[in-house]
């Protein structure tokens, strides 16, 4: 079977962090996605939003960033390493705020207590204005609405299909979705996603063409610098046993060094896509 | 008589009468038939003895394409080929339809029941009670509250090879945006704007079949003809008896050899309307002159100014062609890009006028310009001008092992306004 280039989907950021399921590949190469509560298998996604700050958690060699760009409803959170050239050029030049086109891949990431974080691994990055924006705004919604209201329509019927989902008019994209968000959420609230297709399309309307007020973007942070890094990887090694050393054990460590679970979760990340340490296995994590 | 044949009849008696010991039935049949009755005669008064209804009994064992829609009590020996439930909102409330579809040696047709008789995909059944009505113009065979099922051990049907049969229902003639899962007899005009023949393993031996797409000026659907089809891209064809499959929840135009098909010469259809289509349509089907509108959001390697082979022209790379060794290259542009409209992915490769126009550079100021650099200049000009633009793409799209590739002749950028719609959709939400 010829497998299809992943459609990059479009939804708010909003419909995206409320995501708490992913299908995840167990053969490798396989795709991994993640499940929305609207039932979108995203793999690729495609949004268009103000870049609010980016964080080199790198080095000026080998640069890492972590961006965050947020449409009208939410934020999504980027994370591009040496792998992703490109949005690391763009990132290193770009002065938030901007408005800025992503597409990107999914990254994942389950805390201990088994909360579900969805983020974006970043293919490619590129500045947009304000009609293009307001385009995707368009899009998105169209989507969004399509993937409500069949959902809604799921939510009538006693025995659901895709068949009946057909007969009522909606495209098998959608009803695919609808049987999706009912299998893995149940019988879910989707109101807060129709609110923000509202909110985004409102904010089109208001901005009516022009670039929109960007007044509450935070300060660009900081970078991380090398030294927070060292310090992470001393306490790897340090805790590193035979087979390595504890997720867990170096998030205490580190929680006691004040250096937060975001920022350890970019520096691990930055550590292996530099090589410096691998996963043997879920949760442990090993110095080279 | 042996007592083999009996057995049917046998089983049609208990049918059609409540308790009867069968050993009992089996001695009052072979006394009638020893006076010299015949077989069904004395099934009915057998019947009529023990308080029965004489119509109650079963008019015997039919074949499905003699149905003619007014039959009560029969019986049938099919395969199910599939069966869903679904509810019915009826005056009285909601209330559970049993539909799907049965297979004889004769033909395909459509059951349905409110009794709940929900059968197993892929098993043959000896149904007795069974009744035939006409529905929406096809007969349906209706399965009521006597129907019985028998699941003979030995299957007699093992052998059967549905997907030659002719399918229920009489021919219907539909427009292409009226083709939904599940018809059976339909027959279609439409021109082929697109085919591929493909070898596919089907029990066990390779077939050759054509897979292709077709238009009328309703809308583009793909096709599979599993026979020969002596045909070319911009015929128009008449195809009567083909019949629904769904690819991927898409329905597709299926026919074979038991199709009637026809070359309209003299037909000319307007598929201008039809045109425009979703990127998901395209992605697993070639079609010839189509239009998509997406989102250009890649640009791939090997794009930007290249160097063919002057023998085969092929793209060198490092001055080296695949098949020619070292070459002295002659310059070309092009783009490799993907096209991405939310429904589905497509890659398109933009030719050298496309490419010009787009860089408002023709190939030999491009050669002056970035002839001697790694191109990668060139390359950012493309990503600045093309990434997050939407196009509206018209050509060919050709289709091969690796997926779909668009080939347009040409593109334009889509500023298309928005605003009305962005107003016109809030207006609809205002329930929510
Ligand atoms: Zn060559």
């Amino acid at each position: 079977m010829v497998r299809g280039r992943e459609t990059a989907q479009r939804l708010f950021a909003v419909e995206y962090n409320s995501s708490r399921f992913e299908d995840r590949a167990i053969e490798e190469n396989a795709p991994n996605y993640v499940i929305t509560p609207l039932g979108s298998h995203v793999n690729r996604l495609f949004f268009m939003g103000v870049l609010m700050n980016k964080t080199n958690t790198g080095t000026g060699d080998l640069p890492n960033f972590k961006a965050e760009v947020r449409d009208p409803t939410g934020t999504f959170y980027l994370y591009a390493g040496q792998y992703q050239p490109q949005p690391l050029a763009v990132l290193s030049h770009l002065e938030p705020p901007a408005l800025v086109g992503v597409v990107g891949k999914v990254r994942t990431f389950t805390k201990e207590d088994g909360t579900f974080y969805s983020s974006v691994k970043p293919e490619s990055i590129f500045k947009v204005d304000v009609p293009q924006r307001d385009r995707w705004v368009l899009e998105t919604s169209r989507f969004t609405l399509e993937r409500i209201k069949a959902y809604e329509d799921v939510l009538e019927m006693e025995e659901p299909s895709l068949e009946l989902l057909a007969e009522k008019g909606h495209p098998t994209r959608a009803g695919e979705c609808a049987l999706d968000a009912l299998r893995h959420y149940g019988r879910s609230e989707v109101k807060a996603y129709a609110d923000a297709v509202k909110i985004a399309l409102m904010a089109v309307v208001e901005g009516n063409g022009r670039p929109v007020e960007i007044g509450n973007a935070e300060p660009v942070k900081e970078d991380i610098g090398e030294d927070v890094k060292a310090t992470v990887l001393s306490i790897i090694k340090e805790l590193s046993g035979e087979r390595g050393a504890l997720y867990r054990d170096i998030m205490k460590e580190c929680e006691a060094r004040s250096i937060d679970k975001i920022t350890l979760e970019e520096i691990i990340q930055a550590l292996l896509d530099e090589g410096q340490v691998y996963e043997p296995t879920i949760g442990l994590i090993k110095s080279i | 008589m042996d007592e083999d044949s009996l057995a049917p009849v046998i089983q049609e008696i208990k049918g059609a009468l409540q308790d009867m010991d069968e050993e009992k039935l089996r001695e009052e049949l072979n006394k009638y038939l020893m006076y010299g009755i015949n077989l069904r005669e004395a099934r009915n008064a057998i019947i009529r003895k023990y308080g029965g209804r004489p119509n109650t009994a079963s008019i015997g064992t039919l074949d499905l394409k003699d149905l003619t829609g007014a039959e009560n009590n029969f019986d049938v020996i099919v395969r199910c080929m599939g069966c869903s439930e679904r509810m019915l909102k009826t005056q009285n409330g909601e209330k559970p339809l049993v539909i799907g579809l049965l297979a004889d040696r004769t033909m395909i047709r459509r059951f349905s029941s409110w009794e709940g008789h929900m059968l197993e995909k892929g098993r043959t059944y000896v149904i007795h009670g069974a009744s035939a009505r006409p529905f929406r113009g096809e007969v349906e065979i209706s399965l009521g509250p006597y129907a019985t099922f028998e699941e003979p051990e030995e299957d007699p049907l093992a052998d059967l090879d549905v997907g030659g049969l002719p399918r229920y229902g009489p021919l219907v003639q539909v427009k292409l945006k009226d083709i939904h899962h599940g018809m059976g007899n339909v027959e279609v005009v439409g021109k082929i704007i697109g085919m591929e023949e493909k070898t596919i393993t089907a029990n066990d031996s390779p077939k050759r079949i054509i897979d292709g797409m077709m238009a009328d000026e309703t809308k583009r659907l793909r096709f599979t003809c599993w026979s020969e089809l002596p045909y070319n891209v911009g015929d128009v064809i008449r195809v009567k008896g083909a019949y629904v499959k769904d690819w991927r929840g898409i329905p597709q135009v299926n026919f074979d050899e038991r199709a009637e098909i026809d070359l309209l010469e003299d037909v000319e259809i307007d598929i201008e309307g039809s045109r425009r289509l979703n990127a998901e349509d395209l992605q697993f089907a070639g079609a010839t002159d189509v239009e998509v509108r997406g989102v250009l959001i890649e640009i791939r390697e090997g794009s930007g100014l290249i160097f063919r082979c002057p023998v085969c022209n092929r793209a060198l790379t490092s001055g080296t062609c695949a098949v020619h060794s070292e070459q002295e290259g002659v310059p070309d542009l092009r783009v490799k890009v993907v096209i991405d409209d939310g429904t589905g992915s497509l890659f398109a490769v933009l030719n050298t006028e496309i490419t010009e126009e787009l860089l408002c550079m023709d190939v030999p100021e491009c050669v002056r310009k970035y002839g001697t650099t790694d191109g990668r200049e060139l390359i950012e000009q493309l990503n600045k001008r093309l990434l997050g633009r939407t196009f509206v793409l018209r050509g060919n799209v050709i289709k091969d092992d690796f997926g779909s590739t668009m080939l347009p002749g040409s593109i334009s950028e889509d500023e298309f306004p928005y605003m009305d719609e962005v107003k016109s959709i809030l207006e609809t939400m205002e329930g929510y």
